[in-house]
């Protein structure tokens, strides 16, 4: 993709707009598949971009984080505006919201003076439309002299009109017969954000002739003083049942799946070494196999489950919820959405931070985001729970997901009374506003949104765990095969580490997976087993539940090894991005060794309970 | 007579006179359009109590109770600098 956008010569083409206007949803149209760079959140301060090509000529897109001035108060707005000046599109699109015309127009009067090429795309007509809005886009093109294309949410077809509107500009800019000066309409090229604003709003009355009829309230329920909070736990609660009951039988298939292609493999390699066989099969064959078949069904699940959330403007809410809590932290709501996304992946969730305005705020955003489990230690909950309620490896999904819900809400407690900790000792000091725009609920693009979370989420995520996979699978291979005297490495270090596992109520053989799966956190149970086993192949599909009851891991190990699950270090890839956000060693280190002491500290007092009550 | 912000219940109308906030603190609101003259309406408040959600230019933005009590609202639009809010000043004030 970086190589055709590289070739020849391409029409660059920059969407810019507020957040909240569609704009992603316009881009994926113009764009298709073509794009690199996918948004996690629209929050994304690196623009993404695309590309559509006719006859011959390229079109290259740029989709430019959600702005609401280009004054340079926010990282998205310095990204925005210094792109403006410095690669000088051939076309600048500002995408309006037809439903809240006023707000997005002021934007779009800010930019007119900037760029002599633009194009307004009144995005949300349909939604307008139900509103009872009447906007009449010719006024609006007559009054700023630029081109109007309306386009719609529920047709993917409305952004054809657009295309045209955008190349047919880019052509006139090439041929060099720039349009006439533009008149400067009512002198905005001197105006103030407040004369902007006014400007805006009059020439909103003009273009948009009635008055919008309310939107069905569903607010009242997700936000009403008495359901907000059981909605809120109950859609936890049925994302995650939906991710435990569906992951269990494609999580099997790709176990058969792959067992079979292990056997297909073994027969292909049956003339090389046979320790060669053994490191390519067992090490470093197994544990991706392992890892792909554990983490892809319930990531194929949770993602799309997710973006249907924020698509649906459901994580703001949460914000808007969690506000009160944070703010007795020292924190505001903003972090709750960090968290949403470190649900999904630590890495992601400590660079979504960057939505927290306040640098001491955000430090404690990122420090304590790992208290979150991320999407590859769920496989290894899910199993502990199912231990915890004693079902042999027969999992009943109702009771997992409620036994998850709750670790993660132990999870959520701990995060906030790390957050206050923090914000009470080396982070003290200055608190940060929290405005936060609530967008309208709207329905999701199913469509785009599962292409979307499948090629941007699902893959990477599973692409970064698999290029971890593979080495690590050779190292623990060695450290299974390696021989110190009668013995190989691997029991010989989990005997090491049995009387400080010991301390926390683990076994040696548990810590030493957990130690090894810094790369990734994936890896933690096909290591469990492996271990367990002395390095025994593990393409024969082991059952993992099973493996675990056999190294005598009993309810009350199970519940210390979740809460080490829960508050431990964060993956490598996560650490690596805690320093490239803070570019500091103090902070990198600290978020390494902040989450292992309350892991350590919660487990060493769990431990002594059992050994005082039990 | 002029209120404060925050002292606006569920449902209720004001029209904003003065931000009393530091620059810092009254950038995130200028950006979404909170000027002076501007109709705001108070939604709903967080089922704990704060923020508050209020709507103004034709969206909905949480604002908590310490910003809010610090900018002015009177009960009808300032004639001498009308703003018009996302729907026309109506005389129900």
């Amino acid at each position: 993709m970086r190589t055709e956008l590289k070739q020849g010569h391409a029409h660059v083409v920059c969407l810019a707009g507020n957040p909240n206007v569609g704009k992603s949803t316009v881009f994926n149209r113009l764009t298709g598949l073509r794009q690199h760079t996918g948004n996690w959140t629209g929050k994304t301060v690196a623009p993404a971009r695309g590309l559509w090509k006719r006859e011959g000529t390229t079109y290259e897109v740029v989709d430019l984080p959600g702005v609401y001035a280009l004054s340079g108060g926010t990282p998205e707005e310095r990204v925005a505006a210094e792109f403006l000046d410095q690669e000088s599109p051939d076309c600048l699109v500002v995408i309006l919201d037809a439903t809240a015309l006023e707000r997005t127009l002021a934007l779009a009067l800010e930019l007119l003076p900037r760029h002599e090429n633009l194009v307004l795309c009144m995005n949300l007509m349909d939604e307008a439309e139900r509103l009872g809005l009447h906007l009449n886009c010719a006024a609006l093109s007559e009054a700023l002299h630029v081109p109007v294309v309306p386009t719609r949410a529920d047709r993917a077809d409305s952004v054809e009109r657009l295309r045209s509107v955008i190349e047919a500009a880019c052509l006139r800019r090439e041929g060099e017969q720039r349009c006439a000066e533009r008149p400067d309409v009512g002198g905005i090229t001197t105006m103030t954000a407040a004369e902007r604003m006014q400007a805006a709003s009059e020439l909103a009355g003009v273009v948009c002739s009635a008055k919008a009829a309310s939107r069905r309230n569903w607010d009242r329920l997700l936000l009403g003083k008495w359901t907000a909070w059981p909605v809120a736990v109950l859609l936890l609660f049925f994302v995650l049942a939906l991710t435990v009951w569906g992951a269990n039988l494609p999580s099997a298939l790709l176990e058969q799946l792959f067992s079979g292609l292990g056997t297909w493999l073994s027969t292909l390699l049956a003339d090389a070494s046979p320790v060669l066989q053994s490191l390519l099969l067992d090490g470093l064959y197994g544990t991706t196999a392992k890892v792909i078949s554990v983490m892809l069904p319930p990531m194929l699940i949770f993602f799309p489950l997710f973006s249907v959330l924020e698509d649906l403007g459901l994580l703001p809410r949460l914000a808007f919820l969690l506000d009160r809590p944070f703010a007795a932290c020292g924190a505001c709501g903003r972090q709750g959405l960090c968290m949403c996304m470190g649900c999904g992946c630590n890495a992601v969730g400590v660079t979504g931070c960057r939505i927290i305005p306040d640098e001491r705020e955000r430090l404690a955003a990122i420090l304590t985001n790992a208290l979150v489990p991320c999407n590859g230690r769920f496989p290894t909950l899910i199993l502990l729970a199912g231990i915890l309620l004693g079902q042999n490896g027969q999992l009943r999904p109702l009771a997992a997901a409620a036994l998850l819900t709750g670790f993660l809400m132990l999870s959520v407690a701990v995060t906030m009374g790390s957050t206050a900790l923090l914000r009470r000792t080396i982070l003290r000091g200055g608190s940060g506003t929290f405005v936060l725009e609530l967008p309208p609920l709207r329905r999701p693009q199913l469509g785009q949104l599962l292409v979307r979370s499948i090629l941007d989420r699902t893959l990477r995520v599973l692409g970064r765990a698999v290029t971890v996979a593979a080495p690590a699978g050779i190292l623990i291979w060695t450290l299974a095969h390696v021989q110190m005297g009668a013995e190989t490495l691997l029991p010989l270090l989990a005997r090491w580490l049995n009387p400080f596992a010991a301390l926390l109520g683990l076994s040696g053989v548990l810590l030493l997976a957990f130690l090894l799966s810094f790369p990734a956190n994936e890896l933690l149970l096909p290591l469990t087993v492996l271990i367990g086993t002395a390095g025994a192949a593990l393409t024969d599909g082991g059952n993992p539940t099973a493996s675990l009851l056999a190294l005598g891991v009993g309810p009350q190990t199970a519940l210390c090894a979740a809460v080490i699950t829960l508050f431990h270090w964060p993956c490598s890839t996560t650490v690596l991005t805690v320093w490239h956000e803070t570019r500091r060693l103090k902070w990198t280190v600290l978020s390494v060794l902040f989450p292992t002491a309350v892991g350590c500290l919660l487990c060493m007092a769990l431990h002594l309970g059992f050994q005082i009550f039990g | 007579m002029s209120r404060n912000m925050a002292e606006l219940r569920a449902g209720e109308r004001g029209w904003v006179c003065a931000l009393r906030l530091s620059p810092l603190r009254a950038a995130p609101l200028l950006r979404l359009g909170l000027f002076p003259g501007t109709e705001v309406q108070c939604l709903l408040r967080s089922p704990l109590g704060d923020p508050t959600a209020y709507r103004f230019r034709g969206t909905t933005v949480a604002v908590r109770r310490g910003d809010a009590a610090q900018i002015d609202v009177r009960a009808e639009p300032d004639a001498h600098n009308p703003v018009r809010g996302e729907e026309a000043p109506c005389a129900q004030n």
